[in-house]
């Protein structure tokens, strides 16, 4: 509760401030809604709210491109992408925070090295090698190369070294082998750390942009970043249903986030005070 | 944890199922399916029907979001190229034959009776025929002449020549087609080209970029010299075409179709240079009359002929489809259906010299198709050099044109230039590479020079 | 189970996923990028594969492309010192104890985890010359300030603050206004702002021991002083931290809103050398090139990570 007459108009002024910034931020999100609803003509008009509530723009996307095709691959990889990550991720991160062996930390710091290098400089191999293989233009031209990276290995292991090693150790006197413990001890524990790899992940994948670009040329593998972008280009200026289009892509990273808030920002907190 | 493992790669497992099932068919109804990359013109959908309607049996999808040389060659290499693809100059077919990715037909199309160097106009062929073998069948073939706005030529009381003209008879007539207001702004041009259009004024002046051999660039010469100048002098000497800055106010809109129709409809300017293609967004333009004449030379009468290729990719998996689509370009049926829509005109002579060519029921008002041909008979085409990459030479020269055209470099200056930077893009590939290097050797012996 | 070799096979095992595609699509491509960078490799294949040596380095340096572009990478790094300050002050604001403030937060994140192109999409209609709400917000406003000037073109405009010029690196005054690199570093702000800058001082700040703020409001420090003295250089190895990331990823981005806003236009004026290297390599397909620009990028990040690390470092242990 403010104390004094001054902490309560200190309040007034913070509130002020940080209601202007809100809107700020909301407003052009709010301008889209509101566009994705009005029919071509009023795009212009200059009139904030639609005179007519075109609902039939969303449906009329699905009209004009593959749509429903190119939500689906978006899903789909980044699903896989996310799954792929966080299991070699958790099992390697594994490796490095249960197990000794020789050159463990060596090679980690060889992980935490490649960390630093733009994503740019591997890319152009990485196509390279797509081009050899002919794996130009597939699905799992999209899913195998991202789902291998440094970064999901240093978050889970980072966890992973925060969990009491007792309760491996009760397990192993039980009989358990390493993949027991892996699997039903050291997993469960590591959850939040997975959900928010997996989060990350996801958001990151479904989002992903340059490497669907080059990867990807017929219209029928195309996810929702490249989709947008080739709506806006080929279709001439149909403001309206871009909105609807881009709102409609927005929808997963909107409920990942509402669901996942809490996980999110303690992975941000904790990946980076550490670090 | 392991029910829940087992349940992701369990739904994991049937999402990829049903992704793999949903997969777009490589046949389509027991269909091939051929792709052919080229622009996104839309009478290219009538085309392809054409040829669907003849071979129920293939469906043809145009593909106008991968047309691009450097990413057709790729996707080829790679093997996800297209089945057929279009070439839009001798520099883009001399990139692909060295790529390895265009089919050489030269023997294809003699069993089927069709020999281009007979049959085509010439100014085509460097789009089809790289050193005497053949890789493309041409698609269209077009040159540009000039429009002209007949009623603002009528108020003004200005006839035109019939035949041939030079550009000393063609300023005073536009000078006097330009109109200006009280302060002095021109409100009307007596004359609009585009810059990036300068082959069409080096064809009247017979320069070429290079020597014969290709092994020099030969642009500071006086003849091309003489041909920039004109261009110049019409924007900054007599004031009939716009500089820049007053082109970007008078700006229309772009997509598929010319602004200068647009120009020419609301008086901005009386004459134009375009082709043929035209008359595909004019049959949607009412009331406006426009005329065609031949344009004006400096030295030599000829004009510039430009035009498409299809190639067929040698990787492609429906080879024997692909030059079944090829061939069809030679067919009767496919030259008269671009005569009608009017995309530039058939390559092919023999559909051009039709009854059906000169007058189409359909548009009565069309009257000019006979220059169409006359200016199409006195084409030629691009020389290029096999020793330099055309966007590198593009590049430069284009460089240099956007500083004359804003008045900042005098046109000798430019061009002495750009040759200077061509030929020392000449030096370096054949540095760079030792196979060519060899040809240019024995080119050079072989040269006066 | 304990004894060295069973867990050197049992870590392999684990290991051998990850490490397998760590190889082939991170380790494996570096080591052939370094390579690639001193060939002439290109993948039209219509040159033989030569080992080039440093001729690519000396194209690069000759290059007025490579320098104007990286001249446009660094002016539109100019946002960086307002994103983060504004994370600052945000975070400073929503610091205190007052009810529903956790709404605000997740306002001001909305556009930070929103995927890029859709919101990229978006701005371009935004700025829309002609038609675009802002342009009409300020013609407005104009107007009710009876004050005629135009508004700027934005997207559309080669135009800079700075008055950068467009052939060379240079100034052109000329080219002063407001234009496509404004219009990015604009939007650039507003995705920042209230983003993870703001989660990690946030954190941050409740880590600020309640004791040294209470003493220096004791001695009678206003709070503008308590801010200064003593919460900013417990802030320290976050803003640290921040400017570091910030610089990494300014030095390498700006791809996608060249790609899908502008196509790096006008005239090349918003493409950084992320874009250049993106046409390089995946237009021109000149994978030698590319590669070469690649790591001088790369260079560059490294040289300004370490200069932070000193100051940083510096700077953090004289708290």
């Amino acid at each position: 509760m403010p104390r004094t007459k001054s902490d309560l108009a200190k309040n007034v002024v913070v509130i002020a401030i940080l209601t202007t910034f809100a809107l700020s931020t909301v407003a052009p999100l709010v301008w889209m809604v509101f566009t994705s609803f009005k029919p071509l003509q009023e795009v212009e008009s200059g009139s904030i709210l639609p005179k007519v509530w075109r609902h039939d723009n969303y449906g009329e996307v699905f009209k004009q491109v593959p749509f429903a095709r190119y939500y689906m691959n978006s899903v789909f990889v980044a699903a896989w992408v996310t799954f792929l990550t966080c299991m070699t991720s958790a099992m390697a991160a594994y490796a490095f925070a249960r197990l000794e062996w020789k050159g463990r930390d060596a090679l980690f710091r060889l992980y935490l090295a490649t960390m630093m290098i733009p994503g740019v400089v591997t890319m152009i191999p990485n196509y390279t090698l797509m081009v050899k293989l002919h794996m130009l233009d597939s699905y799992t031209g999209l899913i195998i190369p991202s789902a291998f990276g440094a970064f999901g290995t240093f978050l889970l292991r980072q966890f992973m070294l925060t969990i009491p090693k007792a309760l491996d150790e009760a397990a192993t006197i039980d009989g358990a082998g390493h993949w027991s413990v892996f699997i039903d001890v050291v997993l469960p524990l590591a959850r939040p750390g997975l959900i928010a790899l997996a989060i990350f992940t996801f958001l990151g994948n479904y989002g992903s942009f340059y490497w669907p670009l080059i990867l990807v040329k017929s219209e029928s593998l195309r996810t929702l970043p490249i989709g947008i972008m080739y709506f806006d280009g080929n279709y001439g200026q149909q403001t309206n249903l871009l909105m609807a289009a881009s709102l409609m892509s927005l929808l997963p990273p909107i409920l990942l986030f509402l669901i996942g808030q809490k996980y999110l920002v303690k992975g941000t907190a904790f990946g980076a005070v550490k670090g | 944890m392991r029910t829940f493992l087992l349940l992701s790669i369990a739904s994991l497992s049937v999402a990829s199922f049903v992704v793999w099932k949903l997969q777009p068919p490589q046949t389509e109804d027991g269909k091939i399916v051929l792709t052919w990359v080229s622009d996104d013109n839309p009478a290219r959908k009538a085309q392809a029907a054409l040829f669907e309607k003849l071979h129920p049996n293939i469906k043809v999808n145009i593909d106008p979001d991968n047309n691009g040389v450097e990413k057709v060659i790729v996707q080829c290499i790679a093997g996800v190229g297209p089945d057929v693809y279009d070439a839009y100059n001798g520099f883009q077919l001399s990139a692909y034959v060295k790529s390895g990715v265009a089919m050489d037909v030269t023997n294809e199309l003699r069993q089927h009776g069709i020999d281009l160097k007979s049959q085509v106009f010439s100014g085509v062929l460097p789009m089809c025929v790289l050193d005497g073998r053949t890789y493309g069948v041409p698609t269209n073939v077009g040159a540009d002449g000039i429009w002209y706005h007949a009623d603002l030529l009528r108020q003004a009381g200005v006839t035109l020549p019939k035949g041939p003209w030079k550009w000393d008879q063609f300023i005073p007539i536009a000078q006097k087609l330009t109109k200006r207001d009280s302060e002095g702004r021109i409100t009307q041009y007596g004359f609009m080209f585009e810059w990036w259009n300068w082959r069409h004024f080096f064809c009247g002046y017979g320069a070429n970029v290079f020597n014969a051999s290709g092994t020099r660039c030969i642009i500071d010469s006086p003849n091309a010299v003489a041909a920039i100048q004109t261009m110049y002098d019409l924007v900054y000497k007599y004031h009939v075409s716009p500089t820049p800055v007053e082109e970007t106010s008078m700006a229309a809109e772009g997509g598929f179709g010319s602004g200068y129709i647009t120009l020419l409809a609301a008086k901005r300017g009386a004459m134009a240079v375009g082709g043929r293609w035209w008359l595909e967004q004019l049959r949607q333009t009412k009331g406006l009359q426009l005329g065609v004449i031949e344009s004006p030379y400096g030295t030599l009468r000829e004009s510039h002929t430009d035009g498409r290729g299809m190639l067929v990719n040698q990787h492609s998996n429906h080879l024997k489809e692909a030059l079944e689509l090829q061939r069809f370009l030679a067919s009767d049926a496919y030259c008269d259906l671009i005569n009608d829509q009017a995309d530039a005109c058939a390559a092919f002579i023999k559909a051009d010299e039709k009854p059906s060519y000169f007058f189409n029921p359909k548009y009565p008002n069309e009257r000019d198709n006979a220059v169409w041909l006359q200016i199409l008979k006195m084409g030629v085409g691009d020389d290029i050099s096999p020793f330099v990459d055309s966007s590198t030479v593009t590049r430069l020269i284009q460089v240099q044109l956007d500083l004359v055209q804003n008045g900042q470099k005098s046109p000798s200056a430019a061009m002495k230039s750009a040759a200077e930077n061509v030929n020392a893009a000449i030096e370096k590939a054949v540095a760079e590479d030792p196979s060519i290097a060899e040809k240019y050797r024995l080119a050079l012996k072989g040269t006066p020079n | 189970m304990k004894n060295r070799h069973g867990q050197f096979r049992a870590a392999m095992a684990f290991l051998a996923p990850n490490f397998a595609g760590f190889l082939l699509f991170t380790a494996g491509p570096v080591i052939f990028s370094l390579g690639a960078s001193f060939t002439n490799s290109n993948l039209q294949q219509t040159v033989p594969l030569r080992f080039n040596g440093v001729s690519n380095l000396k194209e690069l340096l000759a290059d007025q492309s490579f320098w104007l572009y990286f001249v446009n990478t660094l002016y539109m790094m100019l946002g960086m010192p307002f994103a983060i300050f504004g994370a600052l002050w945000l975070a400073v604001m929503l610091n205190r104890k007052i009810r529903g403030l956790g709404a605000y937060r997740t306002l001001l994140y909305l556009p930070s985890f929103a995927s890029g192109v859709a919101l990229m999409i978006l701005w371009k209609s935004l700025y829309n010359p002609d038609f675009g709400p802002i342009n009409e917000a300020l013609r407005h406003s104009l107007a009710l300030l009876h004050l005629h000037a135009d508004s700027p073109q934005w997207l559309q405009s080669t135009h800079s603050l700075a008055a950068l010029d467009v052939e060379k690196v240079g100034i052109a005054p000329k080219q002063f206004g407001i234009g496509a690199r404004d219009a990015l570093i604009l939007m650039g702000v507003w995705t920042a702002i209230g983003g993870n800058n703001m989660l990690l001082y946030l954190a941050a700040l409740t880590n600020v021991p309640e004791e040294l703020l209470e003493a220096a409001q004791l001695d009678g420090a206003s709070p503008s002083r308590c801010f200064w003295s003593v919460t900013w250089p417990q802030l320290a190895p976050t803003t640290f931290f921040i400017l570091v990331m910030s610089i990494i990823g300014g030095l390498q981005g700006g791809f996608e809103q060249a790609r899908i806003m502008t196509s790096g236009g006008p005239a090349g004026t918003t493409t950084t050398l992320a874009y250049y290297i993106y046409s390089l390599a995946f237009e021109q397909f000149r994978i030698g090139y590319a590669s070469a620009v690649a790591w001088v990028l790369f260079a560059f990040v490294f040289v300004a990570t370490l200069i932070n690390w000193r100051f940083g470092n510096r700077a953090a242990n004289e708290i």
